[in-house]
């Protein structure tokens, strides 16, 4: 925290002590042994495995699909550095912030999980209206259909996520969803890069870079639900 | 903000308690109870709510353990809990919301009755912590919660936004917001007073 703020921070509590507390003091009974709830419940351990099994899950979700659907014949540097690293990195990047401590423990801040749930796919956009690579005379495909196929092949890895991350976030849920929906999008998006063989910016804008924006929008809704731990 | 040692006594305990060591408990329980309960005091406004709420809370912590991030600190993370379950109760009871009965129940009651205070100094504080209490309870929940975790829980503004779920600048004009509103009822208070004087 920066030295101004520490002293706005101080004026700030200085100004409201004026108000008089109407609690004076919250008396607990004190148990000499308080002991947990009955009920049981999963420890850490348990969160750890299911994680692992999630991204393990998704990874081989991915690498099925690329497999069954196959990768494009050729790929130039240049769609290589626009259309599969930049999406793919900023995906890395937004999954390793969905899934970060925190400075308490409680995740990302909002102001990282807002900005990394839409300037990346905002970026993805803009280069894909940017950029026109080189195309064959054979490599034009349907945007519906190429969006489609993506969409929900990336579905999948939000349900896998879904399990993976139910009941594990005490606050901020609706933004770290939408930046997990995000990075999900973008990694199927980095992946969508080596399958589909389109690079004309229609095709990259509405079949690839759209369905980014809905699965942050759809992680913003279903992953906030079902992580919710309290 | 700077841990005590009772703090980073409970965070160590509460990874134990998340590894599964029930035992830990007691010690998470010790370090949560009264703080949690004065937040859910001041939010509910009822001690007998509070207290439904405050075991709620627990029960909440203790479904919720495993997903204590190691190295987080359980104070923040009880707080976000206690709001949960404090959000949840208002909307299942928006309908009804419950009236303070003078009394026991009455948190305002409590507020400066030492022997020491004289009763025309405890009858002044007591009227003033029930303009506050029914200012708190008349502000937007958004409002309350912010300010009564700066003021009266002792949050930084950055730790208050992470349990918040907010920024920084949103929490500041929250809280202030409340406090320009407990200023003016605080104000109108003593005017009356003065008048009646």
């Amino acid at each position: 925290m920066s030295a101004s703020s520490s002293s706005e921070e101080r004026d700030l509590a200085a100004m409201f002590d004026d108000i008089p507390d109407p609690v004076k003091q919250a008396h607990v009974p004190r148990e000499r042994h308080p002991h947990p709830p009955a009920q049981p419940s999963p420890t850490r351990a348990d969160y750890r495995i299911r994680r692992t099994l999630a991204i393990g899950l998704s990874v081989a979700w991915a690498v099925a699909v690329l497999i069954l659907l196959g990768a494009r014949n050729a790929i130039a540097p240049s769609i290589v550095l626009f259309h599969i690293a930049i999406p793919s990195a900023f995906g890395v990047v937004a999954l390793g912030l969905a899934l970060s401590r925190g400075r308490l423990g409680l995740g990302p801040s909002i102001r990282n999980a807002v900005l990394f749930s839409l300037v990346p796919p905002a970026i993805f956009l803009v280069i894909g209206l940017a950029f026109q690579a080189p195309m064959g005379p054979d490599d034009q495909r349907d945007i519906v259909q190429c969006g489609a196929v993506e969409a929900l092949a990336g579905l999948v890895s939000l349900g896998i996520a879904a399990i993976g991350l139910s009941r594990s976030q005490v606050t901020n849920g609706r933004w770290r969803g939408a930046l997990l929906g995000s990075a999900i999008g973008l990694l199927w998006a980095g992946l969508w890069g080596i399958h589909c063989a389109d690079s004309s910016r229609a095709h990259v804008v509405l079949a690839h870079g759209l369905p980014v924006l809905v699965f942050a929008g759809a992680g913003g809704v279903i992953l906030s639900r079902v992580s919710r731990a309290s | 903000m700077t841990r005590s040692d009772d703090e980073v006594e409970a965070d160590a305990a509460m990874d134990r308690y998340a590894e599964g060591d029930d035992a830990a408990f007691a010690v998470v329980h010790r370090a949560l109870a009264e703080r949690l309960r004065a937040f859910l005091v001041r939010m509910a406004k009822s001690p007998s709510v509070a207290d439904d709420l405050l075991q709620e809370t627990f029960l909440r912590v203790h479904r919720a353990r495993g997903s204590f991030v190691k190295g987080g600190r359980v104070v923040p993370w009880g707080y976000a809990i206690a709001r949960n379950v404090y959000i949840d109760h208002t909307r299942t009871l928006t309908h009804k919301r419950e009236k303070l009965a003078p009394g026991e129940d009455d948190p305002a009651a409590d507020i400066a009755t030492g022997p020491e205070a004289n009763s025309e100094e405890a009858s002044i504080a007591s009227d003033l912590a029930r303009v506050v209490e029914r200012t708190l309870a008349a502000l937007p929940r958004n409002q309350r919660e912010a300010f009564v975790l700066l003021r009266y829980e002792g949050m930084s503004v950055a730790d208050a936004a992470d349990v918040l779920g907010a920024t920084e600048g949103a929490v500041k004009l929250r809280a202030f917001h409340a406090y320009e509103a407990l200023r003016a009822a605080l104000g109108m208070e003593n005017q009356k007073r003065r008048k009646s004087a």
